[in-house]
Parts: structure tokens; sequence; C-alpha cells
């Protein structure tokens, strides 16, 4: 909607890494009114047929999230849990660390702040 | 093949033409070749007779088909009932017949879009006179406190939310925004709203009621929406203020005597985001000194953006309330504040429920000494 700029979100599936057993995938850009709807189509057919364990959500280039994304993050790990899988958030920037301590989504999805770190925290687990 | 459809008329004139010219040319050969015995006249009622044949068969194909439609046109542009028109024929009178068809069967069903469109209308109208009559229609008046509060949904409904609830010598308030905005939003707010009110009735800190008031709406609602809230208790016998934090933006508090801002963090998790938050939240304590200023606010104030895609902000926000609060009350804050706010949005569209409200504590003492200026701004209005 915005005249001059146009945010954009982009979605980055990567190879699943078996030995650790988890995939990764990367949203990048803005997650706002405007891009959530493109993201959640994109996504669905993802998640869907998703049939791993643990899915990583690297935010290392997410620049902005409103509350309807948090919304649909908070969603997406509302239907992994009742299909025992896992969701996790890495590589979060201070500013969207802040947005979800603000409204307590870091209590419900664990983040950490990479990959290695995320490794550690489910083997203490 | 359109081409082969808009001949088909006049070859058919030009036809009947080339018979009726035959036959002329028939009678003329029999009538002046042939030696008669019939008189010279007949052959001009020849010619009669078959000029009437011609007329006949222009009127039931062309003049009588085209009479039937304009008149159905002219009902159609007058507002009168018209008939559709029932034809198998192939050739412009069809089409055109065809044509009126499909043009009034338009015109119906924009008609009945149109229609509904206007019930929708006029329901979201009424949604939104209810929504109003939820939200408080006056600043309250309570002993030791000065409020000023302000909210503007985006469309004709919003998901921000706020009420201050007199239950004895506490007052409770709280300010709510439901993911996203419009009806989806405005529906759960209303549940919230009516759920908080009726926890605040019964108990008597904000712990049991925000809980509880969880465990009703989570399952309600589906599973991306939730509602950030921060709820605070007024105890005017004690003066002293308290919060509780459901995922909500940052307690602002404005410290008369430094003339700083404090940015309190207010914990918890949104409300509907977990089936029960028992563990998650707690009621804190804030220590005010009189003259201090509370503010809390929807993240449609620090979220917005101007034309140039730019966001409004905390810090910017936050400047502008330690600029305002320095010199004028509540009031003039909550008033000043929204001026500069919509000067840096400008023209955007507003695309978020942004709420403002603006609490003073000003004593007891004092309020008994100057008696507290009317509030006569409607806090619905921004």
């Amino acid at each position: 909607m915005s005249p001059v700029n146009s945010p954009k979100v982009n979605i980055v599936i990567n190879q699943p890494d078996t030995a650790n057993n988890y995939q990764k995938i990367d949203l990048d850009g803005e997650i706002d009114r405007d891009t959530l709807p493109s993201l959640r189509e994109e996504l669905e057919s993802y998640l869907v047929n998703f049939q791993g364990v643990n899915l990583v959500i690297d935010l290392q280039n997410l620049t902005f999230i409103n509350s309807e994304g948090i919304g649909y993050l908070s969603d997406i790990h509302n239907r992994f849990v009742v299909q025992n899988k896992h969701v996790y958030i890495i590589n979060t920037s201070p500013r969207i660390m802040d947005i979800f301590q603000l409204v307590g989504l870091n209590q419900i999805i664990p983040c950490a702040a990479n990959i290695e770190e995320l490794m550690n925290l489910i083997k203490t687990k | 093949m359109f081409n082969w459809c808009k001949k088909k008329l006049t070859r058919k004139i030009t036809a009947l033409l080339l018979f009726i010219i035959a036959l002329l040319a028939c009678a003329a050969y029999y009538f002046w070749t042939i030696p008669q015995e019939l008189p010279a006249y007949y052959s001009l009622l020849a010619l009669a007779g078959l000029v009437l044949i011609f007329l006949v068969i222009i009127y039931k194909y062309i003049s009588r088909p085209l009479r039937i439609l304009t008149k159905q046109m002219k009902y159609l542009l007058t507002g009168k009932i018209y008939k559709k028109i029932y034809t198998n024929r192939i050739d412009e009178v069809g089409i055109i017949a065809q044509f009126f068809n499909e043009v009034t069967e338009n015109l119906e069903s924009i008609s009945k879009k149109l229609k509904d469109a206007q019930r929708m209308a006029s329901e979201l109208e009424i949604a939104s006179n209810i929504q109003r009559m939820i939200l408080p229609h006056e600043n309250p008046k309570i002993p030791g406190l000065e409020i000023v509060a302000k909210t503007r949904p985006a469309v004709e409904v919003g998901g921000d939310n706020f009420d201050f609830i007199n239950r004895k010598d506490n007052t409770f308030i709280y300010l709510g925004d439901v993911t996203g905005h419009g009806v989806p939003s405005a529906l759960v707010m209303m549940m919230a709203n009516t759920l908080l009110n009726t926890y605040a009735e019964n108990y008597d800190n904000l712990y049991d009621i925000v809980v509880n008031t969880n465990r009703q709406l989570k399952p309600r609602i589906k599973s991306a929406m939730f509602m950030t809230m921060v709820m605070l208790k007024w105890d005017q016998t004690a003066e002293k203020l308290s919060y509780l934090g459901a995922g909500h933006e940052y307690i602002l508090v404005y410290r008369a005597s430094k003339g700083v801002i404090e940015a309190i963090k207010t914990g918890g998790i949104a409300l509907g985001m977990v089936p029960d938050n028992s563990k998650l939240v707690k009621e804190q304590p804030i220590e005010l000194e009189k003259g201090d200023l509370v503010i809390l606010y929807t993240d449609g104030i620090t979220e917005a953006k101007n034309d140039a895609g730019e966001m409004y902000g905390l810090e910017r926000f936050k400047e502008s309330l330690i600029k305002h609060a320095a010199v004028y009350g509540p009031e003039g804050v909550t008033h000043h504040a929204s001026l500069d706010f919509s000067q840096f949005v400008g023209e955007a569209e507003q695309l978020d429920d942004i709420s403002l409200i603006v609490i003073k504590y000003t004593g007891k003492e004092k309020e008994a000494a100057i008696a507290p200026a009317p509030a006569e701004a409607k806090t619905t209005q921004w």
C-alpha cells in the first residue's frame, strides 16, 4: 500500500540437516499487513507437507514484523504442537527480539542466537 | 463469424428486393410482350400486390421486432418493468435482443450486489455504534488521577479497546489491541471487554481478572489471533498503582521531577496465545510521584508510516511526549502528541487502530484544592 517503499518478504527453504534432524527456512524482508498474505500462501503448502520434526525459522534478514505476523508464527507453533513437531526461531535482530519479548512470543517458541546455540538448547531440554 | 451475422439482415433484404425485381421483370415481360386479353391496369394491381408483400415482410421481420426491442429498452431506461426478449434469430435483431438480455442480467446482478453492499454498510455502521457504546464516552473522574483517552479505528470498527472499571475503592484501567483490525478484531475486542468487565466485578486483583479472561478467550478465538493488553489497578485509598502486562507495548512513565520518560516492559504474554497464562503474568507496582504521567498506547502509533514509508517509532513518540508533558496536563499532552503524530503521518493511509491514554497522578489533596477541569473531549475522538 505504501506508494514509495513496497516491502517484500522472501522465503528461502534450505536443505534439511539430516544429521541434526532439522530443516531451516529463512524469512527475509518485512512481515506486515501487505506481505503476510503472500507469505502465508507460499509457506502453507510447505508446512502442510513438512515431514520433519524440527522446523527452524531463521530471521536474520527480517527487518520488521507486525502483530499479525506474530500471530501467524504463533499459529504455526500451535499447529505443530498437536502434531508433536517443534518450531524454533534463530538469528533475530535485537529489534525483532524486542517485539517478541513484548508480546511474549519467545515464551512459547524457543528462540536462540544461532543454530549452535539452538542445538545446545534442544540437547539440554 | 461476426461479419457474417452483420451482413445477414442486409443479405435478406437484398435477396428479397432481387426476388421482387425478378417477379416484376417476369410480370413486365408477361404483360408487355405477350398479347393480353386482360386490361393493362392489371399490371398495376400486380405491382401493388408485390409492394404490399414486400412491406408485410419488412414489417414482420424488421419493424415489429425492432419496435418490441425499443419498447423494452425504453422501459429499462425509464425504470419501468421490462421483460426479457426471447428469439432464436441470429441476425442483427437477434444480436440486439441477446445484448439487451445480457445487459439487463448484468444490471440485475450489479443491483443485487449494490443492495448487499448497502446492507453491509448499514450493518457495519450499527456495529460501529455498538462498539462506540462499549468504549467509555467521557474521560473518567477518578480521585487522585486525571485521565484523558483517545482512540481512532482504522476502519468503521476496530480491535483497540479500553475501559475504566470502578469497583469499590479500586479503579481498573485497561488498554487492549487485538491483532489486525476491522470486523474480526472488533468481535474479539467485544468478547475481551465483556470478560474483563465481568471478572473485574468478581476479583479485586489484576492477576485473577487476566488469567480468567485468557482462559475463556483462548478457546473462542482462532489460533492466529490474540490481544495484547496492559491493565492498571489504582487503589484510591492507598493511592497506589500497579500493572499487569499481557504482551503489550511499553508503559511509559513521565517522571515530572526529572523530565524524563521511563519505558517499562509490560511483560507477560498476549491474551489468547496460550491456554493458561497463569505462570506467565504477574501484577507489579509502579511507584509514582505527584505530577508524574503514565502513558498507555497501541502500536498503531509507533508503527504508523508516513508517505515516505518511514515509521513514527517509539523514540519520536517519546520525544513528543517529553516536550509536551513539561508544559501541559494530560489533555494538552494528548492533544499535542496527537498533532505531532498527525503531522508526521501526513496524508498516509491509517492502516491500524490508534489509541492513547494519558494518566496524571494528581493526588487527592490537589484535586480538593483545585476543582478538576471538566473533561469535555469525548474519548473516542482523535
